[in-house]
């Protein structure tokens, strides 16, 4: 083997992990979260740190604006809702909260200023969803399951093209979850997230030619299967910690501001009243949201949906409910 | 996924109930419960393992058509699985009464899992749940496995 000698004494380049023009991080007077502004500094380079929300009037410089939520007031919490409105020319929102967020979740999914949450447990936030989270979006590489699982974790692979296969795969899903001795209350969030990502799969987000919605108005008991080519991909993995289901559709039909409206009507508490559509208007997106530790999604628009989920198996039922939930709404190509 | 909802009458203490079975979803068809109920509906949901967002659908026409009917229902042994909808849709009970709920314990020391009936009938402020329970299989303590504080926190709506 030929040997640089420069390249083995040469220290490498002090550059951070990832780069960015900057981000910003609110981590409020108290200072709840004292390693992260470290963190951040290796992973981005450059972070501004602001004590509150009114130190962040000229953030429209940075890629990012990292809250650190349950350190903000309840005026400062207004204030974020009312004036960080999504849209484009505005830095990317992460909000990091142990559960305080959970209140305002309603008005936050309604003017579209939450697209991006992370759970803080013990005050820290779980350095690899944190990392994946950043990358995601610095980077627009947003796909794929196995992100969120360390080298190593196996990943199993199903396809489907018809809802005679969803049963099947629901079973197998069980069945997996079964063999892993994942508690029962657990096991049945699973399978219920499986059933309402494979669902949407099937009858949301197929289009015709014309763009126009091909199954959404079918009752979800008729049968629809997909055109030549066109594959519904499930994945599962599972590290022993955590577990992950994800689901992906050619298609890319769900937006954003669809999902956010969805997630803040359910959100509201306001009574349910099923429409005139033959699915839950939206109330599979709540369904799947509130039985998931973390919820994921990647839109390429017209291109590619993927739905996400991770959910804590570490413990029992009550472990995963006492813990917060986390959220992320990627879109790119 | 569990076997699709079924139903058979079963008598407890002299009064006639109709048991539920499985999980709750767009194959569910609650025509034929709506047919057997005469003034009232009495229902046990012990065995109700899933409900998905379809079902809801299902379940909440169901419920508001006995109201529309005007016939009652009463809601006996609701599973976790049903209060975890009782909880999240703040309809999901229509008119209904519920009259007991099961209160899921989990193991650490054997993954045991069972539950424990919470009797709510003509109570006026929610039971007190107990943490712990023995564990009928290793003898360790089982630990209620969901949380205290809002497992009923439907009764407050």
């Amino acid at each position: 083997m030929n040997v640089d000698m420069d390249t083995i004494v040469k220290k490498p380049e002090a550059a951070p992990v990832l780069g960015a023009s900057g981000i910003v991080f609110v981590n409020g007077s108290a200072n709840q979260l004292p390693n992260l502004p470290r963190v951040l500094r290796r992973v981005v380079g450059k972070v501004e740190l602001r004590g509150s929300m009114a130190e962040v009037r000229d953030s429209n410089s940075s890629e990012l604006v990292a809250v650190n939520f349950d350190s903000l007031t309840a005026k400062e919490r207004d204030g974020l809702i009312r004036d960080f409105a999504f849209g484009p020319g505005r830095p990317t929102l992460l909000l990091l909260s142990e559960g305080h967020a959970r209140d305002y979740l309603s008005r936050l999914f309604a003017n579209h200023t939450l697209t991006n949450m992370l759970v803080v447990n013990n005050r820290n936030v779980d350095i690899c969803d944190f990392l994946v989270t950043i990358r995601k979006i610095l980077k627009q590489d947003i796909f794929g399951l196995e992100k969120y699982f360390v080298w190593g974790t196996k990943t199993h692979r199903l396809l489907l093209t018809s809802s005679t296969q969803r049963g099947d795969v629901l079973d197998t899903i069980e069945a997996y979850c079964h063999d892993l001795n994942i508690p029962r209350r657990l096991r049945n969030l699973v399978v219920s997230v499986a059933d309402e990502f494979v669902t949407n799969a099937l009858y949301n987000a197929p289009v015709d030619e014309q763009g126009g919605p091909r199954h959404a108005s079918l009752p979800r008991t008729e049968e629809v299967t997909l055109a030549e080519g066109e594959v519904i991909e499930v994945k599962l993995c599972c590290d022993g910690w955590r577990f992950g289901i994800a689901t992906s559709d050619p298609f890319g039909t769900l937006t954003p501001e669809l999902l956010l409206d969805y997630l803040a009507k359910c959100f509201t508490k306001e009574d349910y009243q099923p429409d005139e559509s033959k699915g839950g208007a939206g109330l599979g997106f709540y369904h799947i949201f509130e039985s998931l530790s973390h919820f994921i999604v990647n839109i390429a628009p017209g291109k590619r949906t993927e739905l996400i989920g991770l959910l804590d198996v570490s413990g029992s039922y009550r472990t995963f409910a006492q813990a917060g939930k986390s959220f992320n709404l990627f879109t790119g190509e | 996924m569990g076997h699709q909802m079924s139903w058979k009458r079963i008598l407890v203490d002299g009064q006639e109930r109709i048991q539920l079975e499985g999980s709750i979803s767009e194959h569910t068809d609650f025509r034929s419960l709506i047919e057997v109920a005469s003034d009232s509906l009495a229902l046990d949901l012990a065995h109700v393992d899933q409900i998905n967002s379809c079902g809801v659908r299902e379940w909440i026409n169901f419920v508001n058509a006995l109201r529309e009917l005007g016939k009652n229902l009463e809601m006996h042994r609701c599973s976790p699985a049903i209060v975890r909808q009782l909880n999240m849709i703040s309809n999901f009970r229509g008119d209904g009464k519920v009259q007991s709920v099961l209160a899921p314990y989990f193991c650490d020391a054997c993954d045991n899992e069972m539950t424990q009936i919470v009797d709510l009938a003509g109570i006026e402020s929610p039971p007190e749940i107990a943490e712990t329970l023995p564990c009928p299989n290793c003898g360790e303590d089982m630990e209620f496995d969901d949380l205290v504080d809002s497992y009923l926190g439907f009764l407050g709506r």
